[in-house]
Formats: C-alpha cells, structure tokens, sequence
C-alpha cells in the first residue's frame, strides 16, 4: 500500500489514540464514547441505506436487540459480555438475514415496511415487560426486559473486564474510551474492506441499475440479504458496546426522536460513503449534546438539516470532503458527482 | 451446425394486448442471426422474454443448448451462457468502465455464492475484465467515471460487459441507434471481429438494412407481435410482405446494387 | 351473542376501515402517479386534527366553519410540500430512497412543530354530531355513521374527479405513462401537487373524524400510518383504487375481529404475521390486478 494513501487515517488513529492523554475530560470521554457507538450504528445504517439504496426503517431495532439481548445473556446467565457481544451480533446478523429473505421477495417496500413493523413489535414487547425475570431477578415483579424503566435499572448489566480492568462509562472512562474507539476503527476498517470488495460492487450495481445488474448475473435477493445481513450484524454490535458500557437500556434509546438523527447522520453525512457519516456523526452528536434542553427545536433542526441536505448538497459532507479535494487539492476542475461516492 | 437456441411459439401478453404471438425461430451455432421489423413490433420485448429479464414469456418454450430456459431465473440464465445488450444503454453510474465491467466478468461467471467465497481470486476477473475492455478499445480509459461517459463509450461499455460474462450466445439490442456515422462503423466493425475471432452466436436487432442483411446468415423480419418473414436475407428482402410493412418499394431492387450475397 | 358481537364486529370495520381508506387512497393515488410513499401522510392527519382544535378552541370559530376552512388548509399543505420541496426531488438519481427520506424529514418537521406549539398532552375534538341510533339490536353513535357517510362520499367524489374531470384524466394518464404526457401538453408538475393536495385532504378529514374519537396526540397520526401501509402491502403496489379498498376494509376486519377475541396487546404482531404470511404466500399482493 503506498503510504500517502495510509497517511490521513493513521493521523486520524493517532489523534483518536491521543485524545485521552491530552484531554482527559470526562465530559469529553462521554461524547466521544456516544459518537464512536451511534458512528457504529450510523456506519452500518449506511451499508443498507447508501449502497443497496433500501430504507431499512428497522435498522435501529437491531442495535436494540443486540443490547437487550446481550445485556440479558449477561445479567441473567452470567456468561461473558465478550461472549454476549459475539453471540447477540449473530442474533441479529441471522434475523436480518431472515426478514430481507423473506420480504424482499415481495418487494423493496415491503421490506421498508416489516422492518419497521418489526421495530414496532420489539419495543412493544420491551415496554411490556415481556414476563418476570428469570430466577431471582424476578423477585418483586421485575419483568425480563424492564419494561419503560430499562434493562439494568435494579440490578446493572455487567460491564466488560479485562482483567482486573473494568470497563463501563461509569467513573473512569478511559479503558471504555479505548475500547470504544478501538472497535470502532477496526469495524470502520471492515465496512471499508466490504465496500470496496465484490460484495460492494454487487451491493451498488444493484442500487444503479437492477435490471442491467440481473442481466450480468447478479441474484439480487442472495447478494442483497448478505449486504443486510453485514449491516445488521455489526448494528447488533454496538447494540451490545452499547449496553455493557452504559449499565443500562431503556426503550427510548431508540424512540423516534434518535431515530431522526441517525437518520440524519446518515444523510448528512452522506450516503454510500463510509468516512461520511463517521464524520457526520462528530458533528452532529456534538450539536445534540449542545442542544439538549430544547428537545422539540432539537428534533426540528434536525430534520431541517436532513432536508437541506437532499435538496441542496445531496452528497452530504463526504460530497464536500471530495469537491474540496479535487477543487484545491489535485488542481482538477470540480465536475459534478451524482449520488454518492 | 447446431441448434444452439430455439424458440417455439413464444407468446407475452399484457392484459388482453399481444406483444408476442406465437413467435418461432431458430439460432445456429456460431452464426449471426438478424431481427428487424417496424418500432413496436416486439424485437426488445422478445429478448426480454428469451432472457426473463424483466419478464418470462407467458407461453411458449425457449430451448437453450437442449435445455429449456423459460422458467428459470434471468440470472440463472446469465450463466448458462446468454447475454444481452440494452437499446437504452444501462450505466453503473457511480463505478468506472473497469468496475463495471467486472461487474460481469465476476458475476456473470460465477455460478453460486459458494463460488464466489471460497477460492475467489481477484486478479483473475480483473484480467477478464481488462481483455473484454481491450477488445473493444477502451483501454486507456478504465479508471474513469462512466458518470462522464458519452453515449459511444456507454455502448461499448454495455458490449465488454456482455463479453466480459463468457457468453455462448449474445444478444444485441440496437447496438448502433444514436450514433454517428463513423461510430457506427465502428462498432459494425468490432462485430464483425468479434464473430470472427470467437465463438459467439450472435442475434442482433437492427435498422440499418444495409449492415443486418449483409452479416446475418438468417434474417426474421417481426410485425405486430407477429413473424412476417424468416429465411436468409436475400428472399426476406424480397418478400413482398416485408417490403410492403416495413422496407418500401424503393428497397425492390436495390438489394442487387448493394451487393449483399 | 354471537349476533350482539357480530354487529358490533360490523360497525368497528366500518370505521376503521373507512378511516384507512382515507388514509390509503391518498397514498396509492400519490403512489400511482410519482411513484414514492409519503411517509408524511401521518402527518397530513393529525394536521387535520390540530388544525381543527386551534380554530375552535383557540380563535372560537365556529365549528362547521372550521371544518369548510379545513380542506383548503389541507389541500395547500399537500400541494406546497411536493410543488416546492419534493418535485425538485423526483428526477433525481436513486430518488425512491431520497423521496422516502425527504417526506420523512417533512413528516418529522410537522410532527415536531405541532408537538412544539401544542404541547403533549391528549386532546379530543367535541362531535360534530351527538346521538345515536339504533337499528337490529345494535346501537352506532351519529358520528361513526358520519365517518363512514363521508368517507364513501370523499371516495364518490374523488372517483368521479379522476374520471370526470381533465385534472383527474391527467392523474390518470400520468400515472400510466410519465413521459406520453409531458408530450401531450399535461403540466405534470401542477398535476403532481394536485394530488398530493387531494391525498392530504383526505388524510386531513380523517384525522378530524378520527380526533373526535380518539385521543389526539402529535404522534397519532403515526399509528394510523402504519396501518395504512400493511393495508398497502396486502393489497399490493398495483392494487389500484378498487384493491385498495377492498385491502383497507379487509384489515380492518380483520383487525376488530381480532381485537374482540384476544388482548389488545397482542393485536398488532398477529397483524403483523398475518402480512408476513400474505407475503409469503402471494408476494405482489392480494389484490393485484394480473398480467399474464
């Protein structure tokens, strides 16, 4: 590999890798952790959203499904969160595999609407309850999933160890800063690999052009499902990050005011890149943490960046990165891009 | 020769309209077979039911090789050997013309996902890939962006990628409409070196009879839906139906002057 | 019994199903002619709902001149969402997905500012008309007769708008074929905001029958959406406008049936195996019209 290429990432590592030493600010070790773990989310949102081109209204049920579940495996059967991590990733990397396989024989919308219906269905199961806890959890009526009040309220989910080393964004967030951050570069580094493989190819010959795709060999619904699937697996990984680190997970991690910004992050940062809603993902985490008090105008400026973004500058910040480059960097006149990169 | 395709009664309709009707021919192995006919006759939805892509035929058989293809799967139908180019060119638009082509040469070769997992080696399609591009000139040109791609460029793009998935037979949908004068000799003249110097069975639709009726070793002229004449171009050029639909008196008896065989 | 369920079974489906059909309509009409889903639709009904609790409880108009004042807001909503922000859209490269997540933008904004200017808690419009009646051992309050009155109505007039007039024929002819139209002389961009203005006063009436008799809050129109689309996919993309309402009262039959038998609780993942099951079995729908 020549190593211009590898120059901006490693500098990026290194700052990554750097920031704790320089800033140990536990404020600032938090809103990165957030923006690392909803990078994951958003990343792999991207992967189904940006190059297959298919509105997977659910994706975020996956991320709540791999830290229910993970958390559950670990509070109520002591295995692992290590194991847990693996295991729930699989879980959701199995039931995105099933619900692409079997609506996406119907149609792309159909797909749209049963993720989203299926979304629905968990977080009306986790608001339930689901039934008592096992064993002696389920004393004094605690339900299975903790219904409104949250997995991990009475008793919290066990966090990561290694070692005598404890890592939960309790008090000392640096080991999970690292953690964190460390998963986040080498999934980061995966998705890129998977892009740039055959699989990406197929994944957005199909977005530009389904009939011309099938016609050079494609089957669309394997190579299609495979793509979810990937996405869903590692959405079900910082599902889990997610819930062993924070101790705790309520029903409103994925309540529809986060799901706009994701959605958001997503587009903004923009869609079929990688690095976009990465990137996205610092500046717009950042400006939610700004504006948390004003929760409704926070959900409305949102969205109104969402929307000046496909109307305006549809290639997002990714677009943006690459207009610059080619405009001041390689000294080629900018041409219009479509879509995405 | 052989029959390498055959297609009996081939019928599509939609709703109560027949876009085909009972249409039945037969394709040689290693020769060019010719389909012209009035806009609206059917040719390119023919070719979409031989290939199920879009749609399958809602009668009839295809038989492929000793095989019948109608109800498999149009990718399926990719690696038995069939590719098709597109009247209206079909662009990959955020890949460039070597990625494209890959797109086929990966694709359009490798039958099954557990092909495509296990010893998969990337060198070796990017090499077909490179050799389909060089055979149609595009060379110099595979990193870039088929987003910028003039409509010549989408045409020979839309033909490596067809080579580029090892086909035995290769349909040709109008592959010279919108060009200029020159570009069509041009690719007339990749055509014909590629007939030549490979195995491929060809049916082309086309306008231009000056060029179809002089390569085609059978001609089939179609008209609503329906054949109208079949045989070798010298008797489908005088027939006096074709010429009364479609050619034109004036075409009578300039077949002599153009000395087509 | 059997005959005291069974009527109250009936009158359920009637309501909910011309409640969805109001829905549906807008969205298959929307759906047929530019070819995305509005997402907003939701939306364009708890508009309606708000909309007609501002003027009376806030201004003090009085009600029936509220409800004459709504389908010129509705219509204006619909058509200045597609004129001006989704037509520059629809052209674009990849645009089901960019028009999916444009009209969700459009959906989250309204929802937010109603949310923002009215606050949270439940509201409930006053009924237009009090009373009720009873025939054959079972009793329907005048308002549910209302709601399915108008939407057989709303549905009369549309179709004999979509067959009878020019702007209809356009809709029509557009949503068969784009391009022979923009060739024919059609304005197809002023025909585009026509029909999402009509879709949005459907959903927008809808809303206001259905805030009298639920709840009203900034998000209810949300569930109401989701049923909307299970009703679109059993019925299939090519339903048309007869499938789909045939889809919209089969759903709601279905659904009250369900509800009178088991927990409410457990209604919507029945439901929602129910249109798993469907889409196993018959991919492009129920009631598709078939080629061959």
């Amino acid at each position: 590999m020549k190593v211009k290429k590898l120059f901006a990432p490693l500098i990026i590592i290194c700052l990554i890798m750097f920031i704790p030493l320089l800033f140990p600010n536990p404020f600032l070790m938090h809103l990165l952790i957030s923006i690392f773990l909803f990078g994951l989310v958003c990343e792999s949102w991207d992967l189904s959203m940006g190059y297959l081109g298919l509105f997977n209204f659910g994706h975020l049920a996956f991320f709540a499904i791999g830290a229910y579940s993970s958390g559950m495996l670990a509070l109520y059967y002591g295995i692992s969160p290590w194991i847990t991590m693996i295991v729930s990733s699989i879980i959701t990397f199995i039931l995105g595999l099933l619900i692409s396989l079997v609506t996406l024989r119907a149609s792309e919308f159909a797909f749209s609407l049963i993720s989203f219906a299926f979304q629905s269905m968990f977080m009306h199961w986790v608001r339930s309850g689901g039934g008592p806890a096992p064993g002696e959890f389920g004393m004094g009526g605690a339900t299975l999933t903790g219904g409104t009040q949250g997995l991990g309220a009475k008793f919290s989910i066990p966090p990561f160890q290694l070692g005598p080393i404890i890592i939960r964004a309790g008090a000392n967030k640096i080991p999970a800063y690292y953690l964190t951050a460390i998963i986040f570069v080498i999934v980061t580094y995966a998705m890129y690999i998977l892009v740039n493989s055959r699989f990406g190819l197929a994944a957005v010959a199909l977005r530009d052009s389904k009939t011309y795709a099938i016609s050079r060999g494609i089957n669309p619904l394997t190579y299609t499902a495979i793509f979810i699937s990937i996405s869903t697996f590692f959405a079900g990984m910082a599902g889990s990050l997610y819930a062993h680190l924070m101790g705790v997970v309520g029903p409103e991690i994925i309540g529809w005011s986060n799901v706009v910004i994701m959605c958001c992050i997503v587009e903004f940062g923009g869609l079929g890149t990688i690095f976009g809603p990465a990137a996205a993902s610092f500046l717009l985490i950042s400006l939610t943490y700004y504006l948390a008090g004003l929760s409704a105008y926070k959900n409305i400026i949102i969205a109104l960046i969402m929307l000046f973004t496909l109307l305006i500058w549809p290639t997002g910040m990714a677009g943006a990165a690459s207009w610059f480059k080619s405009r001041y960097l390689n000294r080629k006149i900018w041409e219009k891009r479509r879509g995405g990169v | 020769m052989d029959e390498l395709l055959e297609c009996i009664e081939i019928s599509k309709f939609f709703g109560d309209f027949a876009a085909l009707n009972n249409v039945s021919f037969s394709v040689n192995e290693g020769s060019i077979f010719g389909i012209a006919g009035p806009n609206g006759a059917g040719k390119t939805t023919l070719f979409n039911v031989i290939t199920c892509n879009p749609f399958p035929p809602s009668s009839g058989k295809v038989v492929f090789e000793g095989e019948e293809i109608q109800k498999l799967k149009p990718y399926e139908i990719v690696h038995k050997g069939i590719a098709r180019t597109f009247q209206i060119p079909v662009v990959f638009y955020n890949l460039n013309y070597l990625k494209s082509v890959m797109v086929g040469s990966i694709y359009g070769t490798l039958t099954n996902l557990k092909q495509n997992v296990f010893g998969y080696s990337r060198n070796r399609y990017e090499k077909n890939a490179l050799q389909a591009l060089e055979l149609v000139g595009l060379t110099s040109k595979r990193n870039d962006l088929t987003v910028h791609a003039s409509l010549y460029d989408l045409k020979l793009l839309m033909i490596a990628s067809a080579i580029a998935t090892k086909p035995k037979l290769l349909f040709l949908d109008e592959p010279v409409s919108g060009l200029t004068d020159h570009e069509i000799e041009l690719i007339w003249a990749l055509i014909l070196k590629l007939h030549k110097e490979s195995d491929i069975t060809m049916v082309i639709i086309e306008h231009i009879m000056k060029f179809l009726m002089n390569i085609s070793d059978d001609v089939m002229v179609l008209n609503f839906g329906e054949v109208i004449c079949r045989g070798i171009p010298r008797n489908v050029a005088n027939d006096e139906e074709v010429i009364k639909c479609y050619l034109g008196e004036e075409f009578k008896d300039v077949f002599e002057k153009m000395k087509i065989r | 019994m059997l005959v005291d369920d069974l009527s109250v079974i009936i009158i359920s489906t009637l309501v909910s199903g011309s409640i969805y059909t109001l829905m549906v309509i807008g969205l298959t009409m929307i759906f047929e002619t530019i070819q995305y889903f509005n997402f907003a639709h939701g939306t364009y009904f708890t508009y309606g709902a708000y909309f007609i609790w501002y003027l009376i409880n806030i201004t003090k108009i009085n009600y029936l001149i509220a409800i004459l004042l709504l389908f010129p807001a509705a219509f204006i909503l619909g058509y200045a969402s597609q004129k001006y922000i989704i037509q520059s859209l629809v052209n674009r490269e990849a645009s089901h997905l960019v028009l999916i997540l444009a009209t969700f933008c459009i959906g989250s904004v309204i929802e937010s500012v109603i949310l923002l200017i009215f606050g949270g808690r439940l509201k409930r419009l006053p009924y237009p008309f009090e009373g009720y009646i009873k025939f054959g051992g079972a009793t329907m309050s005048y308002h549910k007769l209302l709601i399915f009155i108008t939407s057989i109505m709303l549905l009369v007039i549309f179709t004999l708008v979509l067959y009878k007039t020019k702007r209809g024929t356009a809709m029509r002819a557009i949503a068969q074929e784009r391009e022979a139209s923009y060739l024919v002389g059609i304005d197809v961009r002023n025909i585009y905001a026509i029909t999402v203005g009509l879709s949005a006063v459907l959903a927008c009436v809808g809303g206001w029958l259905m805030g009298c008799l639920l709840f009203m809050t900034p998000a209810f129109g949300g569930d109401i959406l989701w049923k909307g689309f299970i009703v679109c996919t059993l019925g299939g993309r090519k339903a048309g406008m007869r499938g789909s309402v045939f889809a919209s009262y089969l759903v709601a039959f279905i659904e009250t049936t369900l509800m009178r038998y088991i927990p409410m609780y457990n209604v919507p993942p029945i439901l929602f195996a129910i249109v798993i099951i469907s889409l196993l079995i018959r991919p492009e729908g129920i009631f598709v019209k078939g080629s061959r």
